[in-house]
Order: structure tokens, then sequence, then C-alpha cells
């Protein structure tokens, strides 16, 4: 018996131990993206002070930009993307909005806003997707196509059927509820303006839950006071001024957010599109897209670039949210057991060897780790195999060091950008840095979690998202600039 | 041991989320202080600025004492300011504004620093010069800067600029297809317009393959009657994808020898060459190539029945007769195309 619970002390101290080799592994590359991230954006800063963004817009060789737009029972929402995506100011773009069989009025929303009339489609089906009933042009906006289809149960799907229309060199794509920043595809060109090697870009993604909205644009950004919808900002600040721009420099990035980005479109097509059965349709093509350039030894970048910006809305309830959060983890298992060969192979460079295992062993198995960690902690307190001080020392160095990073990310936000104005504001976004670490960080480890399993037991569902409408956000008392 | 290094790091760790935090504020409500003072020091300088340009005479030199505003500004400061007002003027007008700029020390220090070697200042140095439209004797020397976003930069001051030294350096650049600049150089040799057709033209004679694509494609955008005679030469290229710009070129042009030689590259090898010819013979409306194009309805590629049945109907009766004659073509994706067409409803422009 005593052998027993000899072995049992010894493997708690081993895992214990092994937990903290993990942890300083883990954050030492935290700090390495960190400082990444600081040179990209000191270098990108550096590129565009003073940059005439404009002259792009009375370009005759500035390259053709087709917005591709799936929505999907979008009706509340539908109007206002639409019209911020009509509002962006390039000078050579077609929006196509693919109706994805929605069974609410969104189709009908968007007939009657604008003026939308059938047109004849001549086009080759290049990708499957799911058959297109009737195409429409607007009226009053001659470069807004509407595709109606039926459903295919899929983003990937809506994306594929826009793709086989778009007639553009680039092809943006978003997502329908997504509010682009009028000068974002300016800002999002200029890495395939000057380099052939940029097969795919992405921009900031931003939270609009409490800011002000008006015809599709976003007037004023407020630090949100809903505790949920602020702990999400900072994930997302934290996320993409730090995540994404750190991996710019050091082996390029793994996902392009499908909410906003951009493609070279005869890389996509030579990809095949999207898949249709990917749970993260966006990563997936991402990767796809990389692993085709390695094997075909084609030179090529994923570049992230930090000033367009696009806004979108997040679930402002525990549930919609753990869906979300459940259906992210879901698809990055998915893609990382797709493209499992990449894994440590030399063949797929920086990918292969730095890239992709990071997203293995840290954004897939660190809720598995960080629920292990924490049971043997307990019950390595309760038989005495663990300091008690020391583990509540290490919390406290964990903690700490994931809150400095996130400090950081703040005041690079704030140092660059600057998006949000009043002191309320950033107490408020300090407020739900310290808090996010009491309870929602636990939460969204259990819902990764519960998306582990789900993937492991073959679960495939995409749940579903209630939409408020930005419409609902208070209104200016002032009228917009037009 | 461990357990005092831990606490250590958490102790550091506390002063550093405190000491970021108070940063954040304190950045954040300081520089809103600092901009609300400045705010008022730019207001006025512009006030002043404003002034200096309704007078009625501009051609005068302005006494000191009335760019004491100007002068209090930070190089920052003024930069903004006059990035805010150049580009709303012309003429003389804009001509006082840029000796304002040299009086008050904003073009010597545009010329310090593209004298850098910091590449970020030569960029702002350059990016100075593009604003007040002067730097001749500086920035075509930074053509050849061995960084893209500077050279980048001197090629889109060469819009402005378009002399002849300045073109060649342009039209050598575009040699290397890898350019990061390339899209800059088109850019800027289509802003020039008039002044840089001839030294196209020279390049279209001259160039090698590594090039002339890239020439092409500027070329087709200007359309100057002068590169009709390369064009044609060039029909015959080794290379497809000069043939299919070659014919978008002479599509641009049209005329007599231009759509002859079109209707033979509707018998092209390369898909994209046939595809290119008979969108430009569609768009100039020569139905005398119906049949020839008719003839595309049945080609394998279907990129190149689309362009034949767009073109044809785009000649009206003549192609619409050849096209309801192919719905009873035997090999189905030639009726199917020539239906297609023809189903366009009349008012309507094509969707894609």
């Amino acid at each position: 018996m005593d052998e027993i619970s000899n072995f049992l002390f010894n493997v708690l101290i081993r895992i214990e131990w092994a937990s903290i080799v993990y942890f300083l592994l883990v954050n030492s590359l935290y700090g390495v993206l960190l400082l990444s991230a600081c040179a990209q954006m000191r270098t990108h800063l550096l590129a565009s002070r003073g940059e005439n963004l404009s002259r792009v817009l009375g370009s005759q060789v500035a390259p053709h930009i087709s917005v591709l737009a799936p929505a999907y029972e979008e009706a509340a929402t539908i109007t206002e993307s639409v019209r911020s995506l009509l509002a962006l100011s390039y000078p050579n773009l077609e929006l196509i909005v693919v109706n994805d069989g929605s069974r609410d009025d969104t189709l009908q929303v968007l007939v009657d806003q604008f003026e939308l009339v059938p047109v004849h489609p001549i086009y080759q089906e290049l990708i499957p997707s799911q058959p297109i009933k009737a195409l429409y042009r607007s009226r009053s906006h001659p470069n807004l196509v509407v595709a109606d289809k039926e459903n295919g149960g899929s983003k990937a799907d809506a994306m594929n059927a826009g793709l086989n229309l778009a007639t553009g060199d680039l092809v943006c794509a978003i997502d329908a509820d997504t509010l682009i920043e009028p000068d974002a595809l300016q800002r999002m060109v200029r890495p395939f303006l000057t380099g052939d090697k940029v097969i795919a870009a992405g921009g900031t993604i931003r939270l609009v839950n409490g800011s002000q909205v008006r015809r599709g644009r976003v007037l004023t950004n407020q630090a949100p006071r809903d505790p949920l919808v602020g702990f999400q900002v900072i994930e997302y600040i934290r996320a993409f001024l730090f995540g994404r721009l750190g991996w710019n420099g050091l082996g390029g990035n793994l996902i392009i957010s499908g909410a906003f980005g951009l493609f070279r479109r005869d890389a996509m097509l030579r990809a095949g599109g999207y898949a249709h059965d990917a749970l993260g349709e966006d990563m997936e093509l991402i990767v796809k897209l990389r692993c085709q350039m390695y094997e075909e030894g084609r030179p090529h970048q994923v570049a992230f670039i930090p000033d367009p910006v696009a806004w979108t809305e997040a679930p402002d309830t525990l549930r919609g949210l753990s869906s979300q959060r459940d259906r992210w983890h879901r698809g990055l298992a998915d893609v990382i057991w797709r493209y499992r060969h990449v894994f440590f192979n030399r063949r797929y460079g920086a990918m292969g060897m730095v890239v992709y295992p990071y997203f293995f062993f840290v954004e897939l198995l660190a809720p598995v780790l960080e629920v292990v960690g924490l049971i043997v902690l307990v019950v390595g307190l309760a038989v005495g195999a663990v300091n008690g001080p020391f583990a509540a020392l290490f919390f406290a160095a964990a903690y700490g060091y994931g809150l400095l990073l996130t400090m950081l990310s703040l005041l690079l936000e704030e140092i660059f950008y600057r998006r949000y104005q009043s002191w309320q504001d950033r107490v408020w976004l300090i407020t739900w840095t310290i808090l996010e670490n009491f309870g929602y960080r636990q939460l969204t480890v259990l819902w990764r979690l519960r998306g582990l399993v789900k993937f492991l037991l073959g679960q495939k569902g995409w749940g579903t998202m209630e939409r408020r409408g930005f419409t609902l956000s208070p209104k200016p008392d002032n009228p917009p600039p037009l | 041991m461990f357990d005092t290094l831990l606490a250590w790091v958490a102790l550091v760790e506390g002063l550093g989320i405190f000491v970021l935090a108070g940063l954040m504020l304190i950045h954040g409500v300081g520089l809103s202080l600092l901009e609300k003072h400045s705010r008022r020091r730019v207001e006025r300088a512009r006030a002043r600025l404003l002034d200096i340009l309704e007078a009625e005479d501009v051609t005068e030199k302005v006494p000191e004492k009335r760019l004491e505003d100007l002068r209090a500004l930070t190089r920052g400061q003024q930069i903004l300011l006059f990035s805010q007002i150049i580009p709303n003027l012309k003429g003389s007008r804009r001509n006082t504004l840029t000796r304002l700029a040299g009086d008050i020390g904003l073009t010597n220090r545009a010329e310090g620093l593209c004298k850098s070697r910091f590449w970020w200042r030569r960029l702002q140095g350059i990016r100075l010069f593009t604003l007040l439209d002067s730097g001749e004797d500086i920035v075509p020397g930074l053509l050849k800067d061995f960084h893209p976003a500077v050279r980048c930069q001197a090629v889109e001051w060469a819009a402005a600029h378009p002399t002849t030294p300045v073109i060649d350096s342009l039209l050598k650049m575009l040699e290397n297809r890898r350019d990061p600049a390339r899209f800059s150089i088109q850019d800027s040799l289509l802003r020039m317009g008039y002044p840089a057709a001839a030294p196209l033209r020279a390049a279209l004679d001259s160039s090698t393959a590594s090039n002339l694509v890239s020439v092409l494609e500027v070329a087709i955008g200007l359309a100057s009657p002068q590169f009709l005679a390369p064009a044609l030469d060039l029909r015959s290229n080794q290379e497809p994808a000069v043939r299919t710009l070659a014919a978008k070129l002479l599509g641009a042009l049209g005329g007599g020898e231009a759509t002859e030689v079109l209707t033979g590259m509707l018998s092209d090898q390369d898909p994209q060459v046939r595809q290119a010819a008979a969108a430009a013979l569609g768009n100039l409306g020569h139905w005398p190539a119906a049949t020839a194009l008719a003839g595309l309805l049945r080609d394998s590629v279907w990129g190149v029945r689309r362009e034949a049945g767009l073109a044809l109907r785009n000649f009206g009766a003549p192609g619409h007769l050849i096209l309801r004659h192919s719905l009873g073509d035997e090999w189905a994706p030639a009726a199917e195309m020539a239906k297609q067409v023809l189903d366009i409803p009349n008012q309507a422009e094509p969707a894609f």
C-alpha cells in the first residue's frame, strides 16, 4: 500500500514539475511573441506615418477586389452591413452578398433596401457549391450583386458560391454582420501592391457592442460596461495586437479571421476554395494555402496588418459565448487533425517546425493541461505532495505574467491607436483586464475543453448566435458627417 | 529557494502591472491635455496661413512677423497643417505655400531627412518633398534606395516630375518583376500621361521579356497611338502573356490594322490570347469578325466561349443571328453558351 501511495505521490510531483516547465516554455514564447509584435508595430508605424492612402483611389492599376459577404438569417443587421460595405473607399470594387437560403427576410430586406433587379448569370462553377437560384443587381448601387442560393449548411459553401461569381484579382472574405471601416481596404491592399509573395492578409477585428453605429459606420467607440463583453474586448486586443502581429515576424499566421480577410483569388481557386466540411473554414483555408505553397516550393506570405479595422458583434450571453468558444475549439482541433502531416515536418518550414507545434501544444492542448494541472494541484495539496505557499506563489506568478502581457497589449493599443478616448474607458479596460482572471478565463477553459471532447466524439453542430442588430445601439446627439 | 524566487517574480509582476496601468492612464490624460493645448496653436497658425494666402499679392515675400505663429509650431504640427491645406490649392497660391514651407525651414528639414542613414527618415523626407512638390535635386537619387518603402515613395514623388531621366529610371526599375515598387512605378507612369508615352514606345521597341509585360500594362492604360506599331509586332511574341497584353493594347487602340491583327489572333494557340482578342473585338464592335468569333463558340475553353458569345452580342443583329444559329449546334457547350448569352436581358448589362 505504501508503495502505491509513494508511486502516486511521485507521479503527482512529476506532473506538477511538468506543468511548471510547460508554463515556463509557453510564457517564454509569449514573451518572444510580444517582442516580435512590438518590432512589427514599430516598422509598420514608421512606414505608414504620413502615407497618402488615397493614392490607390485614383489608380488605374489598383487591383480589382470582390468582397464576398455570406448571409444566413441576418435580416436584423444586413442593411447596416451592406451600407458599410458600399461605403468602402476603393476604386475597383464589387460586392457579392450570398444569401445562403435564409428562412427569414434577409433577401426581401436586401431587395427593398437596395432596389435589386434579377440579372442573368454567366459564370463558371469552378468550385462545387449548392446551386444558385437567382442573381440580382442593385439599381442604386451597380457594384452590388446578390446571389440567392440553396442552403449549403456551412459558411464555406456560401463563400465558394461567391468565389465562383467573383471577378476580382483579390477576394475579400467577410461575415455579413461585419462593419468595415471605410479606408480598411486601402490599408489592407498595401502588402499585395508591394509584394507578389503575399497570398492572404488579415486586419484587426474589434467588438462593436456598446458603440454608436449609424449608416453602417461606427461613430464612437466605447469600452463596454458589461463584463462579459468587456472581457472579450480584452481578449480581442490581446489576440490581434500581440498574437497575430507577433506571428508576422515568427513564421507567419495560421489564421486570418473569417470576419475580414483579403486573398489572391487565383491562389484560392487553385486550393479548391473553402472546405465544406471544415468547422474552422477560415483557418483551414490558410493552412491549405500555405501547405500548397510549401509543396510547390513557392515563396509566400500571410500578412497581418494591424490598422485596417473591422467591427463585429460579440455574444453577450454566457450561452452564446460558450457555444462560440466550443465551436472555435472544435474548428481548431479539426484543422490540426486534418493537417497533422505538417507537425514538425521540415518540408513546411517555419510553419511545420514552429507555428503548427505552437497551435497544437499551446492553443489546442492548453485547456487540457490547465485542467489537469488544477486537478493535480488540488489532489497534491490534499495529500501533501505540493507545498501550499509554493502553489499560491506559483499561481500568483503565472496569472501575474498573463496580466502583465495583457497590460502591455493594452498599452500598445493606447500608444498606437487610442481608440478609447476617455479616461473612464481606460479605467474600464484596466478593470476588465484584472477581473478576467477571476472566473472568466476558467470558464473559457471549460468551454474549450468541452469543444475538444465534442470533437473527439465527432459532434459537428454549429450552434446559433442571436443577432441584436447594430441599430439598437444608442444614437448620437448630432448627425454624423456624411 | 524557489519560493523566494517566485515571490520576487510575483512582486516584480505586480509592480509592472501597476506601472503599466498608470502609464496607460497618464498617457491618455496627458496626451489629451497636450492635444488641447496644441490644437489652439495649430488653429491660430492655420488662420494666419489662410490670411496670408487670401492676400491679393501672393508673390511678395511674407514679412517675418507674420510667420511667427507658423514657426511656433513643432515640425510635426507644421507638416500636418501643410498636408491639410496643400492638396486643396493650385497655381500661385500653392506656389506661395511651397515658398512659405521653405521660409519656415520645412524644405531644409526634408533635405536633411533625405540624407539620413535611417530608412524611415529618408521616407519621411521624400513624403515631405512629395507634399511640397519640390526636391528635384535629391529625390531622383533615392529611386535606387535599398529600402523598398523609400523607393516606392520616391516613385510616387516621380509622378509629378516627369523628366526624361526620371522616366528612364522608372522603366529601368520595371525590369525587375519582383521589385516591391512595381505597382508604384506603373501607377506613376500612368499619372505622368503624355510625357511618358515616347519613352514607353522606345521601351516597347527594345524591351526584353523581363519587363515587357509591365511596360505593356502601362501602355494599355495610356493607349497612345504611338504604341500601335510595337503592338502589331508583339502579336507574334513567344510569350503568351505578352501576346495577351498586345491584344488588349490593340483593343484599346482600335483602327483597321488593329482589328485585322486581332481577328488573326482569334486562332492563337493560347486560350488567354484568344480570349483577349475576342473581348477586344467585342469592345470595338468589329462585326466583320463575327464569323471567326462564331467558331470560338466551339472552343474547348469556357472563358474563350464566354468572351466570343459576349462579343457577338455586342455586334447587334449580325451577332445575334450567329448566336441563334449556334443554338442548334450539336456540341452542347457551344449551344449552351449561345443560349446563356441570348438570355441576357436587352436592357441590362451582363452580370459577369
